[in-house]
């Protein structure tokens, strides 16, 4: 009796000691996802980033970009990134359809109206076909600017630099030995004012690099995140860690 | 700036001018490589392919060896990847040996790479090497006047004694950095102009990339980039050209590239070669036309080789492991069924691009045309030919 008595007793603590065991650790499961993921999306928030890339390139790939959907996604995806204290981005879209029609990405900016506050939006001079079209938003003391380019306007540039440097060797005004890359570059306007692109996200298939200003990403950083309809915050925010962690040697 | 490549008036005899490559190849590749690279052939294949051989010096620290002995096993592979692509039918290869930054590199490191360049470059002219065997051509670019007297003296020697080798064409990138590249053709343009041989209106897109000296002519323009060591930059590499080809970063760093590794990068580009057609339809630039479609006997070949296989493996399985029929049945069948998927997938792929291409080549081709005539007058298409042809005449050195 006695002994069967204790054997029971055992069982049942050995029951409840395995019991008790599972809950901690199923309660740990549960905490640390639930903590992971509070921290990911706190960090986001706060725009934690030790060092957001000071110009990002998205390249939109063909038949990402069908309906006023997709560009509310891209929407998100640019108010992402401004939240995270980005404030220079350029989309070059392969289809050429965006920059067709920026005032769908601005109207659609426009609707999110969350990151963007205090910001007003307004858009820049389009009329002059010398301009790459650009979206600038002022703020208090901020300012973000996007443009929408095509992945043609890069090589574009490039040649109508060539075609200004020629006239001006042709007229005598400069002799072509002068020719350098710091000359070249002064004469290439879709970029002037902005740093060349640290970080390109490619929203496209993975082995097309897709053409964003092909002179100013010498060492720009790639980044291939799937398609622009499963773009999420916190796979922005992983790309944004990814990047964070290159060291470029520049050559040495 | 300087030339960037620099001009060569060739004066050999016609003897020693001829193609060192006509015979037949020996790649030194095992059969079971040979077979593979088969397989791999059926896809649309890239004709030109740019190499960034990252990853010599982190090979040489995880061997615990000499940096410099890196270098040299990285050369190695150089060679070996040069046998691939004659094998594969690769027509040209381009390479970033040595950037313009690298200079700002150690001088020790500068001095052995400079040194093992030049050995290299002596070795390119036996007979015995892979450059003689294979008949390529070699072309060193770049900005040659930061180089030393002997070593640039050497380069000139390959480019010379390589001339008349025209199976394949393996272009090396040293000092040199793309942006540099571009401004060199821009400067070759202006001076076109000065000397009233163009118009600035003439300049277009094409002619531009004409002037480049990474696109030699006869040479298709690049298809594919391969960047070793799991980088994801190009380092200012063919910044031009990337915007119309597909770009490969890999893991391996370059000394561990191996065939198997290489074909899968290729399998990769066959995946994504629908999309660059895409792109490239777009484009307005004629290229020629960039991927053949599979040809008959490679597939016959592929059928043969799966039908064999296919019976050596149902001989396999009845004799050691002791199958069953309705086993090996099984096993045939589905051998096959992958056999025939691939094909048929290979041949869905090169099939609507060869046509769209070829379309679009010739539309764009008239377009070009047509919009150069109304721009600038049949004089000034005739201005750029007579420009092209002295350029042509100027790069075969």
């Amino acid at each position: 009796m006695m002994r069967g008595v204790v054997s029971f007793l055992l069982w049942a603590v050995r029951l409840s000691l395995l019991r008790g065991m599972h809950t901690v650790y199923l309660l740990h499961m549960v905490l640390s996802s639930w903590y992971t993921h509070a921290q990911l999306l706190l960090s986001c928030r706060v725009a934690s980033l030790r060092r957001p890339p000071s110009h990002l390139g998205l390249v939109i790939g063909e038949g990402e970009v069908r309906d006023t959907h997709d560009v509310l996604q891209l929407a998100k995806l640019i108010n992402w990134c401004i939240g995270m204290g980005m404030r220079r981005i350029t989309v070059c879209d392969m289809n050429g359809e965006l920059a067709a029609t920026p005032r769908s990405v601005h109207n659609a900016l426009r609707s999110l109206n969350v990151a963007l506050l205090p910001l007003e939006a307004k858009l820049a001079d389009l009329s002059s076909p010398d301009s790459p079209l650009a979206i600038t938003i002022h703020g208090e003391g901020d300012v973000f600017v996007l443009r929408l380019i095509t992945l043609q306007t890069g090589r574009d540039d490039i040649v109508c630099a060539a075609r200004r440097l020629c006239a001006k060797v042709a007229n005598g005004e400069l002799p072509p030995n002068a020719i350098d890359e710091a000359v070249v570059e002064q004469q290439l306007l879709v970029n002037s004012g902005f740093p060349d692109p640290e970080l390109v996200l490619q929203f496209c298939p993975r082995l097309l690099l897709g053409g964003l200003l092909p002179w100013h990403c010498s060492v720009t950083q790639y980044s291939h995140i799937g398609r622009l309809c499963n773009a999420s915050q916190r796979k922005l925010y992983q790309a944004l860690r990814e990047f964070e962690g290159v060291v470029q040697r520049h050559g040495r | 700036m300087a030339d960037g490549e620099e001009t060569l008036v060739v004066s050999a005899e016609p003897s020693e001018r001829t193609d060192r490559g006509q015979g037949t190849i020996d790649t030194q590749l095992g059969w079971l490589q040979r077979q593979f690279c088969r397989v791999v052939e059926t896809g649309p294949m890239p004709k030109h392919i740019g190499f960034i051989m990252d990853g010599n010096r982190r090979f040489a620290r995880e061997q615990g060896v000499e940096v410099a002995e890196g270098h040299r096993l990285g050369y190695g592979k150089l060679e070996e990847a040069l046998r691939w692509c004659c094998e594969l039918g690769v027509k040209a290869v381009t390479v970033y040996a040595f950037s313009i930054q690298n200079f700002q590199r150690s001088c020790e490191e500068v001095g052995a790479l400079m040194a093992l360049c030049e050995e290299k470059l002596r070795h390119m002219c036996g007979e015995d090497s892979v450059i003689q065997q294979q008949g390529v051509r070699v072309r060193v670019v770049g900005d040659l006047s930061l180089v030393s007297q002997p070593l640039r003296q050497q380069m000139h020697a390959v480019m010379r004694d390589t001339q008349g080798n025209s199976r394949h064409v393996l272009t090396i990138c040293f000092s040199y950095t793309s942006r540099n590249e571009i401004a060199a053709a821009v400067q070759k343009l202006g001076t076109a102009c000065l000397e009233q041989k163009l118009l600035p209106g003439d300049i277009r897109e094409e002619l531009l990339e004409r002037c480049l000296y990474t696109c030699p002519p006869g040479c298709p323009p690049v298809d594919l980039i391969v960047r070793t060591s799991g980088e994801k930059r190009l380092s200012d590499f063919l910044l031009w050209q990337s915007s119309k080809c597909c770009v490969v970063f890999t893991q391996v760093l370059w000394p561990e590239l191996s065939l198997y590794r290489f074909l899968c990068v290729l399998v990769q580009f066959q995946r994504h070669q629908p999309a660059l057609s895409s792109l490239l339809r777009r484009s307005t630039p004629p290229h020629e036309e960039p991927f053949p479609s599979p040809r008959a006997s490679t597939a016959v070949y592929l059928l043969l080789f799966a039908l064999l296989t296919a019976v050596f493996l149902a001989i396999g399985a009845r004799v050691h492991a002791g199958w069953s029929f309705e086993g090996i049945g099984f096993l045939l069948g589905a051998w096959l069924s992958l056999v025939g998927y691939l094909l048929l997938q290979h041949s869905r792929a090169a099939s609507p691009s060869l046509k769209g291409d070829g379309g679009a080549r010739e539309l764009s081709a008239t377009k070009y045309r047509q919009f150069h005539s109304a721009a600038t007058g049949d004089a000034g298409a005739q201005r750029v030919r007579d420009f092209v042809a002295e350029l042509n005449i100027d790069k075969r050195l």
